[in-house]
């Protein structure tokens, strides 16, 4: 019968072209899959960040200036936190000294970013930041200096009452994002967060 | 209610009457050690349960403590949401891990800095049982969440 032929064809030829297709996606994921990129987010331009002011854990002002000549990893939370920022600043212990067992003279240093400032003054995130590394950097500032810093990054955060009182916890980002010599945004790593591969990552993202 | 007024009254052997919470086990709990000064610290162990039906865990003291709390942390997209839990389930024959990234206890306010080395107290209650734990404090680097138990 004509019709069963006229079927028989239209399935080969959608056949050999599914093939055709899918042929053409792995040549071209092969070509151009970024052999640097295992798990971060690279923005397609490096991001300029606004004007801001916030302090550091030494009392010293930090502000855009002091973002050049360093890349910069940033993670958001508060010392509040038990669970996750606890855990991931160890992770960044681990990614911190991962990097610098490579490369000694790097310019490569850890930022955690307070978003309760109300909480976290200048002396507790001394201690708390210290505990996990010495060479990490905390900074926090006043909310809309700090919002400026976090909204240009996408970074959200929220205060939730716990219903107890005033008090409080602070939903966040559980987002690393990565500043370059500039004081520009170039990559993020997203949660759930891996040690070897952001070495992997970072070891090519600060090459340049 | 009945064993514990027993106790009181009769003077009774009382260990195993409060301390029971029949079926459940706890294996390896720990305290994360916190920074000086840390308000907050998170425990962990995992919960099993031998009996047929869910077992419901009501409460959790520390006297160690300001306060004690059930938790959870979840991820929403990259967002980090916790929140407290009234009570926790130990599913009927199966077990409830409370780890990094999820399930935890809250620990709230220590008397006094707790040091690796050291040993929490912690008793859970479930309905009119109690099942006391003595978790050690830890200094713990980075701990990778396991793949995904179901809720």
């Amino acid at each position: 019968m004509n019709k069963t032929f006229l079927v028989l064809g239209a399935a080969a030829l959608s056949l050999l072209l599914g093939i055709a297709v899918w042929a053409w996606q792995q040549s071209r994921l092969t070509e151009t899959a970024p052999a640097a990129s295992q798990v971060a987010t690279l923005l397609p331009q490096p991001r300029e960040l606004p004007a801001f002011r916030l302090t550091d854990h030494n009392g010293q002002a930090f502000q855009n200036e002091q973002l050049m000549n360093h890349w910069s990893l940033l993670f958001f939370g508060f010392t509040r936190c038990p669970d996750i920022c606890p855990n991931t600043l160890g992770l960044l212990h681990a990614v911190n000294s991962a990097v610098k067992a490579e490369n000694p003279s790097t310019n490569f240093r850890v930022v955690f970013v307070s978003v309760d400032p109300r909480y976290d003054t200048t002396p507790v995130l001394k201690s708390y930041v210290e505990y996990f590394d010495p060479s990490f950097v905390a900074i926090s500032g006043p909310e809309p200096q700090l919002r400026n810093l976090t909204d240009s990054l996408y970074v959200p955060y929220t205060y939730v009452p716990t219903g107890n009182g005033d008090e409080y916890t602070v939903e966040h980002s559980g987002t690393l994002v990565l500043l370059n010599p500039q004081g520009q945004a170039v990559a993020y790593f997203s949660p759930p967060l891996q040690l070897q591969p952001i070495v992997d990552d970072l070891r090519h993202l600060t090459r340049s | 209610m009945l064993n514990e007024l027993a106790c009181m009254l009769f003077g009774m052997s009382c260990a195993v009457a409060m301390q029971d919470c029949p079926g459940l086990r706890v294996v390896d709990p720990w305290v994360r050690e916190a920074p000086p000064n840390a308000e907050v610290q998170a425990g962990y162990m995992t919960l099993s349960n031998e009996n047929d039906e869910d077992l419901i865990l009501t409460s959790v003291a520390a006297p160690q403590y300001a306060n004690a709390e059930f938790h959870r942390m979840w991820f929403e997209g990259d967002r980090m949401r916790m929140e407290g839990q009234p009570t926790l389930v130990v599913p009927a024959k199966g077990q409830l891990v409370l780890e990094p990234g999820g399930y935890h206890l809250m620990l709230f306010k220590p008397d006094q800095r707790m040091r690796a080395g050291e040993t929490v107290h912690i008793r859970l209650q479930c309905g009119a049982g109690k099942k006391f734990v003595e978790a050690p404090v830890r200094k713990a680097g980075f701990i990778e969440s396991a793949p995904h138990h179901g809720h």
